[in-house]
């Protein structure tokens, strides 16, 4: 879901960059600009997570972009519910705190 | 995020802000941990998380409207969207692994379906494992977890789109 996102932002942001590139996805519908930095924003900083600490990104990708809850996070990776809270709890810290540079 | 600052993180969180000052100096929690465990705090919003929120709206919006066709489930290639609904949409697919010359329709789940839509997706393959008719001769794949496909075979010369769109 994120790869699907993040190449429909890309695509469009590509268009919108120069005659030169032409939109590959014509039909994507449109999310506005915002929308579309915020995922590529969103999408760089999710590899920096994942280089730092594999779990945590696994775990915003399930939430984020699986739609998981908590729980169904803690069964998929055999793990306790509230384990799956506190890492998410930071991990989103740490999420916004790397956009909001 | 190293794992001290993720203790520290996790034990002052729901502290008040002096409760704090007196855990990081009872603790001798000083210089880059610290420092590193403060700003996290600034970003732990709890409640409103805007960013995000708007990313998922953003893809809850974006995803229902996105068309697979040319995409790979399994050994099938799905060729157009025949129809879409709450429960999923339904490609016309065709076997590209070079095994036999097969087209099916396949039924994808909607992205982010959750348990419960899951759990009627299983219900119905059963529903359908256990039909038997002339033009129906019902199969089904799982492909991988995040998208579980049903296939149904059907026979081409005898079914059209239209008539599969509204299915037995």
């Amino acid at each position: 879901m994120r790869q699907i996102l993040v190449e429909m932002a890309r695509a469009r942001n590509a268009g919108k960059r120069g005659p030169g590139e032409r939109v590959l996805l014509a039909d994507a519908p449109d999310l506005g600009p915002q929308s579309d930095e915020s995922i590529l924003a969103l999408d760089e900083a999710l590899e920096r997570l994942e280089r730092k600490d594999p779990l945590k990104m696994k775990l915003i990708e399930m939430r984020y972009f699986g739609g998981m809850t908590a729980e169904e996070s803690a069964d998929v990776l055999a793990t306790s519910v509230h384990y799956v809270r506190r890492e998410l709890r930071l991990a989103q810290a740490w999420l916004r705190k790397e956009m909001a540079r | 995020v190293n794992t001290r600052v993720e203790e520290v993180f996790h034990n002052v969180a729901d502290l008040s802000l002096e409760a704090r000052s007196r855990y990081f100096s009872d603790h001798g929690v000083e210089g880059d941990t610290r420092r590193e465990v403060e700003a996290l705090l600034v970003f732990d919003s709890g409640k409103s998380d805007i960013l995000l929120r708007d990313i998922s709206a953003a893809a809850s919006r974006a995803l229902p409207q996105l068309e697979m066709n040319g995409w790979f489930c399994g050994p099938y290639r799905l060729l157009q969207l025949i129809g879409r609904g709450g429960m999923g949409a339904v490609y016309l697919a065709e076997r590209a692994d070079g095994e036999v010359t097969q087209r099916l329709a396949v039924k994808v789940l909607p992205p982010g379906a959750g348990a419960s839509q899951h759990e009627r997706f299983l219900k119905e393959r059963q529903i359908l494992a256990s039909l038997v008719h002339r033009i129906l001769l019902a199969c089904w794949m799982p492909v991988t977890s995040t998208m579980d496909v049903r296939i149904w075979r059907w026979n081409t010369s005898r079914v059209s789109p239209s008539t599969f769109s509204r299915p037995v």
